[in-house]
C-alpha cells in the first residue's frame, strides 16, 4: 500500500513536471545559430549531440522492447510498410542511417535473400552499410546480425560503421539508397544531415526516410477526450514516459521522445527542406493518419 | 431544340418578366406618366451597362494563386522528373518481352538508361504506368501520320470509311512487336484502379480517329462515332490476339466486316431519327454524366 501510494505520488510529480515543461514550447524560444532544441529545452549546438548519444546510450538495450511495447507492435508494420515502398532490387547499394540496431538493414538483407534465391544466376552484388552515431546501438545490432544469421555472404555485403550523419566518411556518388529511419529528428542540423545524404548518392538514387510526424486533421487521435488535449497528445505525455520508467527504468529519454516529435517539422515543411536539398520527385506519405511519414526523393 | 435548351430559354422570359414588373411598381410609386417609359429604359440600360462593366472587371482579376510559388516549383521540377520518367520508360520498353508489363522490366530499363535500380520507385504503380506510357506514345504516333495522311485541317477525306480502317489497322499494327505480352496489359488495364486512366487514353485514340477522318459533328452522332469506334476498335483488338494467320489477314478481314456492320448500323439510325430522339436524349446524358464521374470532360480542342 505505502509504495504504490509512493509510486502515484512520484507519478503524480512527473506529470507535473511534463505539463510544466510543455509550456516552454509556447514561449517560442528564438533559435538563434548557436542554439538548438532538445525535446522542449533550448540547448546549445554542440551540446546536443552528447546529449542524444546518452540518451540512447541508456536506452540501447531495452529499444526495441519499448518500440514494441510504445506503438503496440505497430512500428514493425511501419517498417514494413517502408520496405515495401522501398522495394530493394539487387546490385542496391544501401547506407542505412541511424539505423543501429538494424531493424531497417534486416528487412532489406531479407528482401534481398529472396531475390537471390528467385534469381541464383543474377550475380550482382548488392550491399548494406548500417551507420550510427552511437556504437552501443550497433553493438546491440551485431549481436543480434549474429544471433539471426544476418551477415555479409556471397550477394550481399554487410558493414558497421560508427559515425555523425552530418559528416559521412564515405566518398560522393556511392550509394543507390539512403534511409533513415527515426534518426533524423535527433540530429543537430537536419540541413546538413540532407546535403551529405545528396552528396554520396548517385545521381537516380533514392533517399528514404521513415520518422514520426504530425498527426493530420479530423481524424480520431484528434479527439479531445479529456483536458481539451487530444488522446494522441494525451497518450504521448501521460503514457510513454511512465511506461518507460516501468519498463526500462528510465523517464527523460522518453519525455524527450515524445518532445523531440513535436518540434520535428510538418509533412509539407520537411518535404520542401529535402527538396531545398537538391532532391526531385519528393514526394511523402502518411502512416496511421500522420503518426509517422515517409519520405522519399530523388537525386537526378 | 432540346429540352434544357427551352427550359433555359423560358426561365430567362421569366426573370425579364419580373424586372419589368419590378421597374412598373417603380414608377407606380413616381406616377409620373411621361417620365415612365424614360425611367424604364434608362434603369434597364444602366443595369445592362453595370453588369457588363461587372463581368469586364472579372475577367480582368487575374486568378489568385495561394500556392502560386509552389505550383512554379513544381512544374519545373515535373518537367525535369518527366524527362528521366520518359528516359527510362522508353528504355524499358526494350524488356517488356522478356519480363513482361512489369516493375522488373522498369528496373532494367532504369539500369540501361544509367539509372540505379531504385529509381524504379518514381513509378508507384508499376507496370501500368510503362502500359500507358507505351499506348500513350502510340496515340501520338498515330495523330503524326494521321496527319500526314490528311493534312492539318483534315476538312475533306475521300472515303472515312477507308480512312477509318486504316488508321485502325496502323494502330493495331503497333501492338505487334508486343503481341506475346499484350494480353497481360489488356488485364492490367482493365483492372479497377486502371480503368478511369485506360478508359481516357482510349478515348483520345478514338477521338482522333474521328476528328482526322472529317468528323465535325456537335450533336448525339459525336457519341455514337466515337463509342462505336471504341468498340471496333476493342474487338478488333482482342480478335488479333487470337489471330495466327500471316500478317493478320483474318484481323483485316475482320475489322472491315465491323466497320460496314457500324456503318449499315449508322444508316438504320438517321432513318429513323424522329422515334430515336428519347432514346438518345437518355443516352447523351448517361454518357455526359459516365465522363464527369471520369473527370473526362475538359475541352480538347
Amino acid at each position: 500500500m505505502i509504495r504504490r501510494a509512493f509510486f502515484t505520488s512520484f507519478l503524480n510529480r512527473q506529470i507535473t513536471r511534463t505539463i510544466f515543461s510543455s509550456k516552454i514550447i509556447n514561449n517560442n524560444v528564438e533559435e538563434t545559430e548557436n542554439l538548438t532544441h532538445f525535446g522542449f529545452e533550448t540547448v546549445k549546438a554542440s551540446e546536443k549531440a552528447d546529449k542524444v548519444h546518452k540518451v540512447f546510450e541508456n536506452v540501447a538495450e531495452s529499444y526495441d522492447l519499448m518500440n514494441d511495447a510504445m506503438s503496440a507492435g505497430i512500428h514493425r508494420v511501419w517498417k514494413d510498410v517502408f520496405l515495401e515502398r522501398f522495394y530493394p532490387t539487387q546490385g542496391t547499394k544501401l547506407l542505412d542511417v541511424a539505423g543501429g540496431t538494424g531493424d531497417i538493414a534486416f528487412r532489406y538483407i531479407n528482401y534481398i535473400k529472396k531475390l537471390v534465391k528467385a534469381n541464383p544466376d543474377n550475380n550482382v552484388q548488392s550491399s548494406v552499410t548500417i551507420y550510427d552515431i552511437n556504437q552501443h546501438m550497433l553493438n546491440v545490432g551485431m549481436k543480434r546480425a549474429e544471433r539471426l544469421g544476418f551477415q555479409s555472404n556471397e550477394a550481399l555485403d554487410v558493414d558497421w560503421v560508427c559515425g555523425d550523419a552530418e559528416k559521412l566518411p564515405f566518398d560522393d556518388n556511392q550509394f543507390t539508397a539512403y534511409t533513415i529511419a527515426f534518426g533524423i529528428r535527433n540530429v543537430t542540423n537536419i540541413d546538413n544531415v540532407l546535403r551529405e545524404a545528396y552528396r554520396v548518392l548517385q545521381p537516380g538514387g533514392r533517399f528514404m526516410c521513415l520518422e514520426f510526424s504530425h498527426i493530420e486533421d479530423s481524424n480520431l487521435l484528434q479527439w479531445q477526450a479529456f483536458h481539451h488535449k487530444n488522446i494522441y497528445d494525451q497518450y504521448s505525455f501521460q503514457v510513454i514516459p511512465p511506461m518507460g520508467q516501468i519498463l526500462a527504468s528510465q523517464w527523460e529519454p522518453y519525455q524527450y521522445l515524445v518532445e523531440s516529435i513535436r518540434r520535428f517539422p510538418k509533412q509539407q515543411d520537411f518535404k520542401k527542406m529535402i527538396r531545398a536539398a537538391g532532391f526531385r520527385a519528393v514526394d511523402y506519405e502518411n502512416l496511421t493518419f500522420g503518426v509517422c511519414a515517409i519520405h522519399s526523393g530523388y537525386k537526378v | 431544340m432540346t429540352a434544357s435548351s427551352l427550359n433555359a430559354s423560358k426561365s430567362q422570359n421569366r426573370k425579364l418578366q419580373n424586372v419589368n414588373k419590378s421597374h412598373k411598381i417603380c414608377s407606380r410609386l413616381l406616377s409620373v406618366p411621361s417620365l415612365v417609359l424614360y425611367a424604364e429604359q434608362k434603369n434597364l440600360d444602366d443595369f445592362r451597362a453595370r453588369e457588363e462593366q461587372k463581368e469586364a472587371e472579372f475577367n480582368k482579376q487575374p486568378i489568385e494563386n495561394e500556392n502560386e510559388k509552389e505550383n512554379e516549383e513544381k512544374t519545373e521540377d515535373d518537367e525535369e522528373v518527366m524527362e528521366i520518367k520518359n528516359k527510362i520508360l522508353e528504355a524499358s520498353l526494350a524488356f517488356v518481352t522478356a519480363n513482361g508489363w512489369t516493375r522488373q522490366a522498369i528496373v532494367k530499363g532504369a539500369e540501361q538508361a544509367g539509372y540505379p535500380g531504385t529509381v524504379h520507385g518514381m513509378f508507384p504503380s508499376g507496370g501500368i504506368e510503362l502500359i500507358n506510357f507505351y499506348y500513350l506514345k502510340c496515340n501520338k504516333d498515330l495523330v503524326v501520320q494521321m496527319r500526314e495522311k490528311v493534312g492539318e485541317k483534315s476538312e475533306k477525306v475521300g472515303d472515312p470509311k477507308e480512312f477509318v480502317c486504316w488508321a485502325l489497322k496502323e494502330r493495331l499494327l503497333m501492338l505487334d512487336p508486343y503481341i506475346k505480352t499484350w494480353p497481360q496489359a489488356l488485364a492490367m488495364m482493365s483492372l479497377p484502379p486502371n480503368v478511369p486512366t485506360s478508359l481516357a487514353n482510349m478515348l483520345t485514340l478514338v477521338d482522333d480517329i474521328c476528328y482526322y477522318s472529317g468528323d465535325r459533328s456537335i450533336d448525339f452522332n459525336w457519341y455514337a462515332r466515337r463509342i462505336g469506334l471504341a468498340t471496333i476498335y476493342k474487338a478488333t483488338e482482342l480478335y488479333m490476339l487470337q489471330d495466327s494467320s500471316p500478317q493478320y489477314e483474318s484481323t483485316w478481314k475482320f475489322l472491315q466486316r465491323r466497320i460496314a456492320d457500324a456503318s449499315l448500323v449508322h444508316d438504320v439510325l438517321i432513318q429513323s431519327e424522329g422515334a430515336t430522339q428519347h432514346l438518345t436524349q437518355a443516352v447523351t446524358s448517361a454518357f455526359t454524366t459516365a465522363r464527369n464521374i471520369l473527370g473526362l470532360n475538359f475541352e480538347r480542342r
